[in-house]
Order: structure tokens, then sequence, then C-alpha cells
């Protein structure tokens, strides 16, 4: 996996997408804007963030599927009912956004 | 079977495996019976799956789905294992087919 704070080079997804062949697992820190992507699970993405500065609060996972270009929202660490998160999908359309247009600037 | 029955296939296979990776992560144990209930039907989904005619770039999508099912089958079986690091594979891979179903035309 690795911690990316500028646009990935082609390298960089290829290097993330080989533990799942094309799909990338992605936890992103909505407000410092950086993501880190590739792991097997998302809760050694966020290990990673947190070790990085970033705060629980502003994390959220999903993934993007390379071949077909779907970004989702779905992560385990989604669940936080003291967010308004009950559920594994972000729920909240403005974080949703957010997390589409790090995606877009950092690895589409 | 059609490429839209093969696609519809995918997606039965993928949100299975959506349902299962919850029932696990939420209560394994107490959804153990409903968990196998669903893991015989998607046996039955993927045993279907990989003998259908599917486009070439869907191929190497099938093969590694195969296998991981079947470690996560045997992950399951196991007393060993750890329950949500398998729950967490199983909901990988239903975002995986979800998104791969529409590589069918």
């Amino acid at each position: 996996m690795m911690l990316l704070r500028a646009k990935a080079t082609p390298d960089e997804i290829t290097s993330m997408s080989t533990q799942y062949q094309g799909y990338i697992k992605v936890v992103i820190d909505v407000v410092r804007g950086v993501l880190v992507g590739g792991a097997e699970r998302h809760v050694d993405e966020e290990q990673m963030l947190l070790a990085d500065g970033s705060k629980q609060a502003d994390l959220w996972g999903g993934g993007i599927d390379w071949e077909t270009k779907e970004i989702d929202y779905n992560s385990m660490i989604n669940v936080r009912p003291g967010q308004q998160n009950p559920s594994r999908d972000i729920m909240d359309i403005s974080i949703r956004k957010q997390f589409d247009v790090i995606i877009g600037e950092l690895l589409l | 079977m059609t490429d839209h029955d093969n696609k519809q296939l995918v997606l039965d296979i993928a949100m299975n495996c959506h349902r299962i990776g919850g029932w696990m992560a939420d209560d394994f144990e107490g959804k153990k019976k409903r968990i196998d209930t669903f893991l015989v039907q998607t046996r039955a989904y993927v045993d279907t799956f990989e003998k259908a005619d599917v486009p070439e770039s869907l191929v190497p999508t099938r093969r590694s789905f195969s296998q991981a099912f079947n470690e996560n089958l045997r992950g399951i079986k196991s007393s060993t294992s750890d329950k949500n690091a398998l729950a967490e594979r199983f909901m990988t891979w239903g975002n995986i087919l979800t998104h791969r179903a529409s590589l069918f035309v």
C-alpha cells in the first residue's frame, strides 16, 4: 500500500492494483486531501493515515475499480453511529463528493 | 445463457458476497445458519459462473474470484481464522464483482 499526497504515477497505480487485480481499496482523509491505497484491508490504510496525522473522523473508506473506473463508498471502517453514519456505506452526499474529488485529483 | 443472464448471475453472486460478509461482520455466531444457506446458494452460482461464456476481459476476474471464494470457504470452516478479515474479503469481492458486471455489454 502507499500514501498519496500528489497524483499517482502509472507505476504506482499498477502497484496498488496488484492486490485485487485492478481494484484498489482506498481510505481517504477528506480534510487533508490525502489517500492510502492498495492494501488488502481498509483498517491497515486507516492506520497509516492516523500515523501520518489524520483524524479518525476525517477518514472514509471505499474503492475504485480501475477496469471500469467506478467508485464505491463501502468499508467496514465507515460504520460510525456517532457521526450519523450507521452503515458501511458513506451516507453523507457531501462526503461522497469530497471522496470523488480526491480520487479524481490523486488517482484518475 | 445470454450476456444479460450472465451479468445477472455475477450481480447475484456479488449481492450474496455482500450479505455473507455483512452477517459475518455483524454477528457470525448468531447468523451462522443464514450464512450457511447463502454459501450453498452462492456455491451453486459460482459453479455456473465458472462454466459460463464471459467476455475475455472478465476471465482473470473469474479465476481470481473462484480461488478467493474457495479460500474463504475453507476459512469459514476453520476455528482459528480471522472472521472479520474473511467478512471484509467477502465484501470486497462483492464490490469488485458489482463493478466488473458492467463489462458485460
